[in-house]
Order: C-alpha cells, then sequence, then structure tokens
C-alpha cells in the first residue's frame, strides 16, 4: 500500500466513485460541501486530486468543449485499481477498529 | 443563465500570465462555473470578488505549482536543450545579417562609429577611478583647499595658506599632518650630470600618510635632517647609473647641497602627486631664512605653492574638524582686510574626480567637463542605436513572413524576442570590434589633444577590466537597441504576419522618426560649423599683426651664461646681425607682472613687464611713437622705462609726448622716468587683451638672447651657435625661433578642430547612414508607385524630387535650427577664447551647410535617381 490515506483524500476518493465516469472540479467540491456541510477551498482541492493522481489512485481525461462554463472544457476523474485498493483497505482496517470497538452503532440523526 | 457577466478579466489574465504554458484550461472553466452560479445566488461584486480569491487560492497552491513545473519540461517547451536553440538563433542571426548586406553594414558601421567615443569615456572614467588607489590611507587622507574673494573674483585653490597647519594640527582628530611646498625644482647635479627634476619639501610623516614605499635608506631617519632627500629609482639611475645613491651629495642651484637618504620605488602613474625627489621641508625653511626663497610660509595670503593633507585618527570623522577650519579662517580674516581667506576639507578620492583648482596636483577632471564628455558620448552613440531601430523595424514588413511560420509552428514569445536580441547583440559584437580599432586609433588622439592641459595626463592604459567594460557596455547597448524591433516582432500576430497584413504603424512612428533625424542632421550641421570657426580662428590667430617682427629671431636661452660674454662670441659669427637680450620670450603666454604707483600715496596697478637692453626695440621692429630708446650708457641705479599707448592712457594723458619724463613708483619704491612710449603690440598671445606693459633695463633679469639671423643654413647656424655657447656654460643650449614659439600657442586649435571634427564626421556619418536606411527603405516601399508614375509620362527629375522631397524639407529645417543656435554659442563664446579673433564669418556659415546639404543629397540621389531611372515594366512586375 502506498502511503496514508488523509481523511479529505479519502473523502474525495469515495466522491469519485460515487459520481462514476463523470466527476470533475465542481461537481466534487459542491458534493462534499452539501454532504459535509463545509466548506472547500477551490485551491486544496485541486492540490489534493493533483496529489492522488501522482499517487497513482485516479487517472483523469480533458472532456469536450462546454456549452456553458465559457466553453471550457471539463477534466474528469475516475479511480484506477489502485485506488480502489486503497480505499478497500482503509475501510477494512476502519471495519475491524469498529469490530474491536466497544460503542453502540447508532446511525446520526443530523 | 448570466451569459453577459465574464470573470473578472484582470484575474483571468493575471492567472494565464502566471501560469504561462501551463495546461489550466479546466481549473479556469471550474471558475467559471462556480463564478456562474455565485452569480444567481449573491451581488455581482461578492461573486466577483470571490473570483479574485479562488485565483489567488489556485496560485499558491500546489496543483498549479505542479502543472507549471510539467508543462516547463514538456517536449515542446522552449526551457528545454537551450543550447540548441541559442545555435539556432545565431544561425539565423546570422543568415539574415548576410542576406541584408547593405542594411547590416550600415548598422555595423553605424553603432561602430556610435560606441567608439563611449569606450573613450569608459576609459576616461575608469582611469581616474583608479587614481590614488594605490594609497592604502585613501579614506582617512584629505587635503585643505581655500577659498579667496577679493573684491574682483573668488578663486579656488587647491594649496592652503602655510601658518594654517600649525593651528589645524591641534586638533584631536588629526593623526599626522603633512605640509608640502613644490618649489623644489631644479637641474640636480652630480658628477657633471644636470638632470632637471620637480618635487616636494615635505614634513618627514609624508612617509607615514602615502604609500609611497621607501626601497633604500632608514624610514625613521630618512627626512630627518634639513638636507636630505629622496629620489625616485628612475631618476637615481639615470643621475647615479650604477653607483649606490646612499650618502651621495648633490646639487641643486640655488638650493644648494644635499644628501641622498633614501631611495623611492617609483610611484604607479596614477597617483595625483607627482615628483623626482622629495626633500625637507626644515630645508625650505631655511632657504626662507636665508632668503634664497620668497618669505612667505607665513602670509595668510599667499597661496602659490603650499599644500596641507591631514590624516585623520582611525575611525574619526571630519565634521568636527571641517567646523574648526572654518573658524580659524575667520579668526584670521582680521590680518588680511584685502582678501578673504576660507579654508575647507577636500576628500583623497575628490581631488581628482572634482572641481578645479588652481594650482592643482595631477590631472583633474571637473564634474561639468565629465557631464559635457558624456553629454557629447550619448549625443553621438543615440542616434546610431535609432537607427538601427529604425531600420530593423522598417525591415519587419520583410521578415513578418519568417516570424509567421515561426509562430506557427510553435515558436513562442519569448523565442522570437531572443532571436531578435541575439541578432542585435551579434551586430553589436561585430560592430565593437571594428570600434576598438577605432578606439585605438583616437586614444592617442585624445591623449594629444589633452597633453597641454594636464601636466601628468591620463595614461588610457588598456587593462582587462576596462575590456571587460566595453564589452558589457556593448552588450548592454545592444540590448537596448534590440529591445524595441525585438518587442515589436514578439507581439506580431502569426496569421496577420503570414497574410501581410501588418499593422502598418511605420507610418505613425514617421514622425518620431523625422524628428530624429532632425535632431541628427542638426547635431551634424552644429559640429562642422564648429570646424569651419574654429579654424577661420587657428588661420586668423596665425595671421594676426602681433606689432613686431617674429621672422628669423632665435631666442637662446642663457641659463649660466654671461650675457656680455655670449654677445661677443655671437657677434662675431656673420650670420648674426643683430643681437638683444630679455627676460621673457615675446608673444606668448606669461604672467611677468609687476605693481607701480603713480605718486607715493595713489593706487597701486597691475603692469606688465619685460627686462630688456638697447637693441631690443630695433631688433624686434618695435615702433617708437614717442621719446627714445634706453641709451647706451645705462645708471647702475635702474632709472628708465619705456611704455606702451595703453600705459600712457592708464596714466591719464591724451598724448604720448605728454608722458615722458613723467615718473612712476616701482613695486620696490624705486621712482623711473617715462624715456619712451611705443606703439602696442602682442607682447603675450592674442588670447589677452593688450594692457599697460612696460620695458625695464635690468641686466640681472635677463634670460634670453634675442639673435636676429641672416642666413642661408639655419642649421648650420645654429651649430656655430651651440659651440660658442658651450664656452660659456656647461648647460645644455636651448634655442627656439620666435615664430615657432609663437605658433606653438595656438597649435591647441589643431587638436580642438582635430577633434571637434572627428565628432563631426562621427555625427554626419550616423546621420547619413540613418538617412540612407530611412531613403533605401522608403524607395523599395515605393516601387510600384514610381512605375505607375512613370507610366503615366512622370520624368526622372519629377520622380526623383517627389521622392527626396520630404528628406530635403528635413534638411532645411535642421539648417533652421542649427544656424542661429551655432551662431550664438560661437558669439558669446569667441571672446572668452580669445580676446583677438576672427568672429563667426557668413562664409564658415555659408561653407558648413553647403557641405550638410551636399552630404545629404549625395544620400538621397544615391537611391532616388535609381529608382526613378528603373524601368517601369520591371518594377511592376516586382512582387
Amino acid at each position: 500500500m502506498k502511503g496514508y490515506l488523509g481523511e479529505f483524500e479519502e473523502l474525495v476518493l469515495l466522491t469519485i466513485a460515487a459520481f462514476g465516469n463523470e466527476a470533475y472540479g465542481v461537481a466534487i467540491k459542491e458534493d462534499i460541501e452539501s454532504r459535509t456541510n463545509r466548506s472547500i477551498s477551490i485551491g486544496a482541492l485541486h492540490s489534493t486530486l493533483t496529489r492522488l493522481e501522482e499517487k497513482k489512485f485516479i487517472s483523469s481525461w480533458l472532456g469536450g468543449a462546454t456549452s456553458e462554463r465559457g466553453g471550457r472544457k471539463k477534466r474528469f476523474f475516475n479511480l484506477t485499481a489502485e485506488g480502489k485498493t486503497a480505499l478497500s483497505k482503509s475501510k477494512e482496517l476502519r471495519d475491524e477498529l469498529w469490530s474491536m470497538s466497544q460503542i453502540d452503532i447508532k446511525p446520526a440523526h443530523d | 443563465m448570466n451569459n453577459q457577466v465574464q470573470p473578472p478579466r484582470a484575474a483571468v489574465r493575471l492567472f494565464r500570465w502566471y501560469c504561462n504554458d501551463a495546461l489550466v484550461e479546466d481549473m479556469l472553466g471550474d471558475l467559471e462555473e462556480i463564478f456562474d452560479n455565485n452569480l444567481s445566488k449573491m451581488p455581482r461584486w461578492k461573486a466577483q470578488l470571490k473570483y479574485w480569491i479562488q485565483i489567488i487560492d489556485l496560485i499558491t497552491s500546489y496543483s498549479v505549482k505542479k502543472r507549471k513545473n510539467d508543462s516547463a519540461f514538456h517536449l515542446l517547451s522552449n526551457t528545454q536543450n537551450s543550447t540548441t536553440m541559442f545555435k539556432n538563433y545565431f544561425k539565423v542571426a546570422y543568415r539574415s545579417l548576410l542576406k541584408q548586406k547593405l542594411f547590416t553594414a550600415i548598422n555595423v558601421i553605424g553603432i561602430a562609429l556610435g560606441l567608439s567615443i563611449s569606450l573613450l569615456m569608459i576609459a576616461v572614467i575608469s582611469d581616474i577611478l583608479e587614481y590614488d588607489k594605490f594609497q592604502k590611507n585613501r579614506d582617512s587622507i584629505y587635503r585643505i583647499i581655500t577659498k579667496t574673494y577679493d573684491k574682483e573674483s573668488v578663486e579656488h585653490w587647491a594649496t592652503s595658506p602655510a601658518p594654517a597647519a600649525e593651528l589645524v594640527s591641534e586638533f584631536s582628530e588629526i593623526k599626522h599632518i603633512v605640509k608640502m611646498n613644490n618649489q623644489l625644482e631644479g637641474e640636480v647635479h652630480y658628477n657633471g650630470k644636470y638632470i632637471p627634476m620637480y618635487g616636494f619639501f615635505v614634513d618627514p610623516a609624508f612617509l607615514d600618510v602615502f604609500s609611497f614605499e621607501l626601497i633604500k635608506g632608514d624610514l625613521s631617519t630618512a627626512l630627518s635632517q634639513p638636507n636630505n632627500i629622496l629620489i625616485t629609482e628612475s631618476e637615481s639611475i639615470k643621475l647615479f647609473s650604477e653607483e649606490d645613491p646612499l650618502g651621495k651629495v648633490v646639487s641643486i642651484e640655488p638650493y644648494g647641497e644635499f644628501v641622498v637618504t633614501g631611495v623611492l620605488k617609483d610611484h604607479p602613474k596614477k597617483s595625483h602627486i607627482h615628483f623626482d625627489i622629495i626633500g625637507s621641508y626644515q630645508k625650505y625653511t631655511q632657504l626662507e631664512q636665508q632668503q634664497i626663497l620668497p618669505k612667505l610660509s607665513t602670509k595668510w595670503d599667499h597661496l602659490e605653492d603650499h599644500y596641507t593633507y591631514i590624516q585623520l585618527k582611525d575611525g574619526s570623522t571630519p565634521d568636527n574638524l571641517i567646523n574648526g577650519i572654518a573658524q580659524i579662517s575667520k579668526n584670521k580674516q582680521a590680518n588680511s582686510p584685502n582678501i578673504e581667506v576660507n579654508m575647507e576639507l577636500q576628500a583623497m578620492s575628490d581631488i581628482t574626480l572634482g572641481k578645479e583648482l588652481n594650482r592643482s596636483l595631477g590631472p583633474q577632471w571637473d564634474t561639468i567637463s565629465m557631464i559635457v564628455f558624456g553629454v557629447m558620448a550619448l549625443f553621438i552613440l543615440i542616434p546610431a542605436c535609432f537607427n538601427y531601430a529604425n531600420i530593423s523595424m522598417a525591415r519587419a514588413l520583410k521578415r513578418a513572413k519568417e516570424i509567421g511560420v515561426r509562430k506557427v509552428v510553435g515558436g513562442q514569445k519569448q523565442q522570437i524576442f531572443l532571436q531578435f536580441i541575439v541578432e542585435t547583440m551579434l551586430v553589436c559584437l561585430i560592430s565593437f570590434a571594428l570600434s576598438y580599432v577605432l578606439f585605438t586609433y583616437l586614444r592617442v588622439e585624445f591623449m594629444e589633444f589633452l597633453a597641454p592641459a594636464s601636466a601628468a595626463g591620463l595614461s588610457l592604459e588598456i587593462t582587462p577590466l576596462m575590456i571587460g567594460s566595453f564589452i558589457a557596455f556593448t552588450l548592454f547597448t545592444g540590448f537596448l537597441i534590440g529591445i524595441i524591433p525585438a518587442l515589436h516582432f514578439a507581439k506580431m500576430k502569426p496569421l496577420n504576419a503570414l497574410k501581410n497584413k501588418l499593422p502598418t504603424r511605420v507610418s505613425g512612428k514617421f514622425n518620431m522618426k523625422k524628428a530624429l533625424m532632425v535632431v541628427q542632421f542638426t547635431l551634424s550641421l552644429g559640429f562642422i560649423m564648429a570646424v569651419a570657426i574654429m579654424l577661420d580662428q587657428y588661420r586668423y590667430s596665425l595671421n594676426h599683426k602681433m606689432g613686431f617682427e617674429q621672422e628669423n629671431v632665435l631666442n637662446v636661452k642663457l641659463h649660466d651664461a654671461k650675457y656680455e660674454q655670449l654677445k661677443t662670441e655671437a657677434s662675431k659669427l656673420s650670420e648674426v646681425t643683430a643681437i638683444s637680450f630679455s627676460s621673457t620670450i615675446v608673444g606668448v603666454r606669461s604672467h611677468n607682472f609687476t605693481w607701480i604707483k603713480q605718486s607715493d600715496h595713489g593706487d597701486s596697478s597691475q603692469v606688465f613687464q619685460i627686462f630688456a637692453d638697447q637693441n631690443y626695440l630695433d631688433l624686434h621692429e618695435i615702433q617708437l611713437l614717442a621719446g627714445k630708446n634706453f641709451p647706451s650708457e645705462m645708471p647702475k641705479q635702474e632709472s628708465y622705462v619705456i611704455v606702451n599707448e595703453e600705459f600712457v592712457a592708464s596714466l591719464g594723458y591724451e598724448n604720448n609726448n605728454d608722458a615722458l619724463g613723467k615718473t612712476v613708483i616701482l613695486e620696490n619704491g624705486t621712482e623711473v622716468s617715462i624715456i619712451g612710449v611705443v606703439q602696442n603690440f602682442h607682447y603675450t598671445d592674442i588670447r589677452n587683451e593688450i594692457k599697460p606693459m612696460f620695458f625695464r633695463y635690468d641686466p640681472s633679469q635677463f634670460a634670453y638672447a634675442n639673435l636676429k639671423l641672416n642666413t642661408p643654413d639655419v642649421f648650420s647656424t645654429i651649430d656655430k651657435l651651440e659651440d660658442e655657447y658651450e664656452k660659456l656654460s656647461e648647460r645644455e643650449f636651448q634655442a627656439t625661433f620666435l615664430s615657432s614659439d609663437i605658433n606653438d600657442v595656438y597649435v591647441w586649435y589643431h587638436y580642438f578642430v582635430k577633434m571637434v571634427g572627428f565628432l563631426g564626421f562621427l555625427a554626419i556619418t550616423i546621420s547619413c547612414l540613418g538617412l540612407l536606411g530611412m531613403v533605401v527603405f522608403n524607395v523599395e516601399s515605393r516601387t510600384k508607385e514610381v512605375g505607375i508614375r512613370k507610366v503615366h509620362g512622370a520624368s526622372v527629375k519629377k520622380i526623383a524630387f517627389i521622392l527626396s522631397k520630404e528628406y530635403i524639407s528635413m534638411a532645411a529645417l535642421s539648417v533652421i535650427i542649427a544656424v542661429p543656435l551655432t551662431y550664438a554659442l560661437f558669439d558669446f563664446m569667441l571672446p572668452y577664447m580669445q580676446h583677438y579673433n576672427a568672429g563667426v564669418s557668413i562664409g564658415a556659415v555659408f561653407l558648413s551647410i553647403l557641405f550638410l546639404l551636399v552630404m545629404v543629397g549625395l544620400t538621397i540621389s544615391s537611391q532616388t535617381v535609381k529608382a526613378a531611372k528603373a524601368n517601369p515594366a520591371d518594377t511592376l512586375k516586382y512582387e
């Protein structure tokens, strides 16, 4: 396993996974913002995406010209096999820890 | 959707500029999408503000850094493999220079000429800055200089009153104080050899303060005795050859005998203090007491030969001293009511490059003449630079396709820019090679030009440092010249360039070009006129009637020969038709003034004096208007003088005869009577107005024998005279012809005309080259127009006129500007330069204008006539 997966990195990876082939900068940003109720800076997001790409957890490609956003292309992201492995390793670790923990799991209400 | 509102353009531009070649389109897209979303949620200003924040956020983020980094090492990046690109730039530059041989030649010659004066200036500046560098205590050495005011004028002196040193030395900041007197001058005699040497009487601290190295002798006792003397190594070899100089006794008349107690290493050339021998200040004091030298070292208003140098203690500042010295001056003021003496401190670094001072040591460059020199250099260089920029911009049309293709295959702005800068640098370096050759020639001429002005002179030696600064200057110039055309080319839009649809800014800039051309021609005409006017002055000065006969008069320096003996010996020669004796050579610059009074209580007035014998007036054919010559038997006591007309006028007599028999009182109190009046003549050179002068008779003052010769063979006569002279004196026989002495006075005109002539040559050549470039370009771009005009029946003359007329009007405009300005300048300056001058003649002005117009005409017609004669059938086909 390559390096340690940070909390924000994991969040971004999971979001990309949720979008399938439609994950691009603004979509990821807005999705995370709405789910976590926190504001993400665009610089931090792009930096994280860049790092994840360097770690080969995601791959990216440029889409075609668009009609909105000044006709500018979108860069789409997708999980790689390594990215999927990293996510599942991370989940295994958590599941293991959760199973050993002595907290009652209650679904969050808010 | 709010399509009309765009994100702030400045922010987009900033981002693009920052990211350079990096691929960031998707980021901008993201930002714009967020911006669009924000617009529907919040006021526009807030959305824009957010956009700005995000741009900054991105710029500082890792993602952009990474992408920039990636792009920099991309396969097509311009930062990769730059040496290959540079090779390519050189190759392209070389080819394009070869392709346009005419323009390359115009540029290279123009810049080479332009650079030459700047190189000279750099050489002079670096030479000046080298002065006194070898002095280890340079930063703590100061000189006391003096400013004097009398009723008539303010004078600045490098010297200071001798008694000041004692008072100044009481200040606690002072480590050493050195009094120096430069009257130690004369022929040093040892064992039959007489060698003229020059130096100072100094305090012993001299050797501690200044870094003049003693190579033989004891530092502590070298100047302890009054009759000690130090000699430089090279002079010691001249005088003593192989012998050990230490302890040898030499004599200098009239100072007496000295014992050599040390040999000093020859001081570096770049020292403002220059000497062959160094004596002790105690000796000077003795000589004063013995009245061999005038007793002046106690006088506060005597400022001729006395210098005071101070070395401050380490770490102390001169501030307190400056006030103290000013205070001393003030206290001493009461003693000398006629003249106000103010002393100041001058740092050693300000001595060579400082203000101009009377009695200064070493060469001196005041800031103003440095600025004038600098402006001259720029006046020559800048037109050459503009010519280059003009010509290469004009060539842009021809090279547009090349640049278009370069851009289409991926040439970046910087690459195009660099290519043109490299091309310019190449032109400049070639020019530099040419310019350097010119400089080596100029250097010699310039030194000759300077020689009479400064005794020690600048050496202008070529050092590696100097060459380095030359090349640095050349490259800097190259960059400055190249930057405008290079930017112009780099900005070209590839599509327009390929379609030949260039923004025809050329026509817009034409007025600027024309204005520059007019300035260049104005300047050129100014130089030409200066040369013509100065040549007039030179001719005038050489032919001016001096009021006495100067042909065939040989002046022989007497030295210690007895004048009566020389007279008897010389009279034996048949070639010598007459002999007289005098104290000075007439008609050349001299300062032989004295003060006279009409009565005991009257004011004294300044009078020029010549000591002469009875034959002087006849031999020089000076006309006696009234009274008589000195009688053949003169009384022992000086009692007669012969005066000139001005003298009579200054005494207030209208008629020459009225002055006869009247008496005046000389400086030493003797009363003498006027026995004759001579016509005014130029007793000194014609730079000065003729003022009152008189002839006195005192054989002890005779320094020259004036021999009138009548001989077909001058050289053998001089040889015979030399033989006779050698019987009477051990000293060297020195003789010069009066006419050549007088001509020598005006020889500076020759150098001046040469120098200004050269500047004029540069100015006009550069202007004509620039003009040629402009005309060639203009004619080329109007080829078709000319063809069509010819087809419609225009004559060659008419077409040549149409093509030339704008240039002719430019030349005419520069004549209108230059003539009155130059005329006014010289009309103002000439009387200061020379009281009796030829003025500005219409002939000189007319000839200068004619010369300029001919040069301009030749330049223009060389192109226009050819174009006008061309067969329209060929030119209209030309594509």
